[in-house]
């Protein structure tokens, strides 16, 4: 308990959040953490929605949804739409599809089937 | 912010945490009592005595009747509570007397109701430090010349913690107020046994007591109004309900129960026993004992736990202030969502709490006990009149809703608040009347400068709205025009070479250069022969002489122009101490801002930092433009169309979305405005716009020279100058925060607010 209790106090905040986020990932079931995704392979993840780009240019236009489930984060794209509903920020969301490769250093999944789901209540 | 810097505010308060905690520093019942209960249990250490001291002025006789006032006082409580809890369940979102008032009576009994509680919240801070304080030197004379600044370092004390959060507060404050109920409560226990065999006597009984005043109804009223004390705080809980655990309602409706019952067994305990122990006090001789202390020494006969009480008494005053610490920040928070105070008052900081609302609390309260010079008679004049104004008010506003609604039951319950609000509307008769002229009379004098107050700021901010939102002043379809630049050149250096290259790649046929300073024009037309050269001469002022010259250069151009000066700058190190050094930039900077149709941008270089150092000109190849997006309105539009003209690589919307839920709007609004660029939402978990934009700006790796980043801030210029705190804080963080980035270029586009 001690421990925990430095770890706590000497503990990044962001570190900290990232350690709730996880804990949360993993209480979802079969769902994979991003870090372990390897490119193309089929997965299904979860993570919060840290971040959303809309895209409303004719042709370009696309939805991305970034992730984040404390080890790392994961870029959801849907191509030829600049509207998904539903999605806010601090919501949690599930994505299934083939990974990509890495853009940068997201990892990106293209027009992912998606399930909203209540964000975490920690972080 | 410097790691030192941030080290130190992380020791203070704590480290930052993330927004998805809030559910995490709700409160459970057991520390919501302590937490809202301590300002209306503190009440009891001197409810008594308060009605004691109108008695004693009828005397012996007088004393006699005690019991009965305290008895009525105790039913009005139980009214007070009633309706009350028919109010938490109402308005879950909080903000009692404010929220009820201005739903049901409308907007200025709703300003009256916050300002009463506002200021009341002031008092409760001043008066209950003041008490403690008062405890604390009372036992010393020598502390006695020390008492503002021993007042100063308690409100230190309290403030900090509060900055710390809701939780640890509520969790450090909790023991004390556990500990004062529970000595209370030994008190009144074996007082009560004690008396079985015949009561103790009081140290003052049988002291002789002169009958000043005849024992008439108005002095029965007065000693009642007094002994009213021993509500207030009740409306604490009703302000708080946001801070409860779920179900919010349910847990502050019992909390509530939990405090009235505590607070009258406690009052009727105490009443009683310093009636059955004869207990006299009066307005002199001024080394008396408190009327609780005397009851303790009677029960217990001095020995430690008279000393318990004591210690106890006096811990207690100095937590009811922790009770306005919850409140005060909260009511504004609630008033800034109206539009009635500063948005700022909404921002929740590092741990979670409404900081700028407990900072502003803290410093009005100090300066209160300062003016005042922390004397307890003086202060204690002016409370109490606001605690009766929100009472009436808001139980009048639960009858109105009751006959509105008719939910049901609403008849008795009606009848219940509106026999409440009836008494309460009484007592503020009384105690108006009686205290007037001691001090009341600041407080009821300064509740209309309040109202005045927010009713202005939420005027400005309705003004503001509808301007930003008027479609003949919107920018859409309106062809960007061209971009013509003028650069502001001092010497000739990496700065203005940089200002130079960016401008010529911005706009290349209309550009130019002005100085105040003769004596650089030459080595200028050496090294940038081809941008022409105005030599300002100030007539008066650099700052008059250059918006002239703006000015006129403003008049030639169509109205669809962008006309943006630019100033470079070298700044020494890349600390924000660097750019506070030169003031002159900076006012010259915030002055040309409010010149109508003028943009400002800065290019600021890190001198020694970065590898171009030399006078070469270079366009940059990439220049990615973020404009920072606060809402779709006439302003971002305005800077969207900027943004347009600055020829960049790509263009994009940026939002630190402060609040989730407005995300999903913000998202629509942007498609329904047709806006051709991306936007991009970003969470900032730790709501520091700061350190996000930093860390967003980062990823393109700027270098200043081949790669910049210009990020566009709309900002909103309003005609009067009182009214500019209200708007663009946050462009000012963030402006603070991008000179120092390598390769930013920061420019802000001004949005004139026309009255």
């Amino acid at each position: 308990m001690f421990d925990r209790l430095i770890e706590k106090f000497t503990q990044a905040p962001e570190a900290t959040r990232a350690t709730n986020l996880k804990e949360w990932a993993d209480s979802i079931p079969e769902t994979i953490r991003i870090k372990d995704i390897a490119p193309r392979c089929g997965c299904r993840a979860v993570g919060v929605i840290q971040k959303i780009r809309i895209d409303p240019r004719t042709g370009t236009g696309s939805v991305e949804v970034t992730l984040d489930d404390g080890t790392g984060r994961l870029l959801a794209r849907w191509l030829g739409r600049s509207k998904l509903n539903g999605i806010a920020l601090g919501k949690g969301l599930e994505v299934e599809a083939t990974a990509g490769d890495h853009a940068g250093e997201d990892l990106v999944v293209l027009n992912p089937s998606y399930r909203l789901m209540p964000g975490p209540d920690r972080g | 912010m410097s790691t030192t810097a941030d080290a130190f505010k992380r020791l203070l308060v704590g480290s930052p945490k993330s927004s998805g905690e809030l559910e995490h520093t709700l409160l459970p019942k057991a520390i919501a009592l302590p937490v809202f209960s301590s300002d209306p249990l503190s009440s009891n250490a001197y409810a008594t005595q308060e009605a004691l001291l109108v008695l004693a002025l009828a005397g012996a006789a007088g004393l006699n009747l005690i019991l009965p006032i305290s008895i009525a006082v105790a039913t009005l409580l139980v009214i007070v509570v009633t309706s009350y809890r028919q109010t938490v369940r109402a308005y879950p979102l909080g903000g009692g007397a404010y929220r009820v008032a201005h739903e049901n009576l409308g907007m200025y009994p709703g300003l009256l109701a916050a300002s009463a509680l506002l200021i009341d919240y002031i008092l409760t801070v001043a008066v209950s430090i003041t008490a403690g304080v008062e405890a604390i030197t009372s036992a010393s004379e020598a502390l006695h010349e020390h008492r503002l600044g021993i007042a100063f370092l308690f409100i230190a004390f309290v403030t900090l913690v509060n900055l710390r959060g809701v939780r640890e507060s509520g969790t450090l404050f909790a023991i004390p107020t556990y500990g004062f109920v529970l000595s209370i409560y030994l008190m009144i226990g074996t007082g009560i046994v004690k008396c079985l065999g015949g009561c103790p006597l009081a140290e003052s009984a049988g002291r002789d007591l002169p009958a000043a005043a005849a024992l008439g109804p108005l002095l029965v009223l007065k000693a009642f109004a007094a002994g009213t004390t021993a509500l207030t705080g009740v409306e604490a809980i009703a302000d708080g309900v946001p801070a409860f655990r779920y179900p919010q309602s349910k847990n502050a409706a019992t909390t509530l129960t939990a405090m009235a019952a505590l607070s009258i067994s406690m009052f009727l305990g105490i009443s009683w026993l310093a009636d059955h122990t004869g207990v006299i006090y009066t307005a002199t001789p001024v080394g008396q004992r408190s009327v609780v202390a005397q009851v303790a020494l009677a029960v217990f006969g001095g020995g430690p736990l008279f000393y318990v009480i004591q210690i106890m008494s006096a811990a207690i005053l100095i937590l009811a202030a922790n009770t306005a610490y919850q409140d005060f920040p909260r009511l504004s928070s609630i008033l800034a969502q109206d539009r009635y105070m500063p948005r700022q008052f909404m921002n929740r900081g590092d741990r979670l709490v409404f900081s700028n609302g407990i900072v502003i609390l803290a410093l009005l309260a100090a300066m209160l006990i300062y003016i005042f010079d922390a004397n307890l008679t003086r202060l204690i004049q002016l409370y109490l009149v606001g605690v009766f104004i929100s009472f009436t008010l808001s139980q009048t506003g639960m009858v109105i809703r009751g006959r509105r609604l008719k939910p049901p039951g609403w008849k008795r319950t009606a009848m219940i608040s509106g026999f409440g609000a009836f008494v309460t509307g009484a007592v503020l008769i009384v105690i108006t009347y009686t205290k007037f002229p001691e001090g009341a009379w600041v407080v009821i004098a300064a509740i209309p400068f309040a109202i005045y107050g927010m009713r202005s700021v939420n005027r400005h901010y309705q003004e503001v709205g509808r301007e930003l939102r008027r479609p003949d002043r919107r920018p859409t379809d309106r062809r960007p025009g061209n971009q013509h630049m003028i650069i502001l050149a001092g010497e000739v250096n990496a700065a203005t070479a940089r200002a130079v290259g960016y401008a010529t790649s911005v706009a290349s046929s209309d550009l130019e250069a002005v100085t105040f300073n003769p004596s650089s024009a030459d080595a200028w037309r050496r090294a940038m022969p081809g941008i022409p050269l105005h030599v300002i001469r100030p007539g008066g002022s650099r700052t008059g002489s250059l918006r002239a010259y703006l000015r006129a250069k403003r008049r030639v151009l169509t109205p669809n122009d962008f006309l943006t000066i630019l100033v470079p700058e070298v700044l020494k190190t890349r600390s924000l101490l660097e750019v506070l050094k030169n003031p002159g930039s900076t006012r010259l900077k915030a002055s040309l801002l409010v010149e109508p149709d003028v943009q400002v941008m800065d290019l600021p270089i890190t001198e020694g930092k970065g590898d171009h150092p030399s006078l070469e000109i270079q366009e940059p190849l990439r220049n990615h433009v973020c404009v920072l997006v606060s809402g779709v309105h006439n302003a971002t539009l305005q800077a969207m169309e900027f943004a347009e003209t600055l020829r960049p690589t790509d263009i994009r919307g940026i939002n630190f979305g402060l609040d989730p839920s407005a995300s999903e709007r913000l998202g629509d609004q942007w498609l329904e405005h047709g806006i051709p660029h991306p936007l991009e939402i970003e969470d900032s978990p730790f709501r520091d716009i700061g350190s996000s934009l930093t860390h967003y700006v980062r990823q393109f790796k700027a270098d200043g020279v081949k790669r910049v980043v210009t990020i566009v801030i709309p900002e909103f210029i309003t005609p009067k100058r009182r009214h500019r705190l209200l708007h663009n804080q946050t462009a000012l963080t963030v402006k603070g925060r991008m000179l120092l980035e390598e390769g930013v270029v920061v420019v802000s586009v001004p949005y004139h607010l026309h009255d």
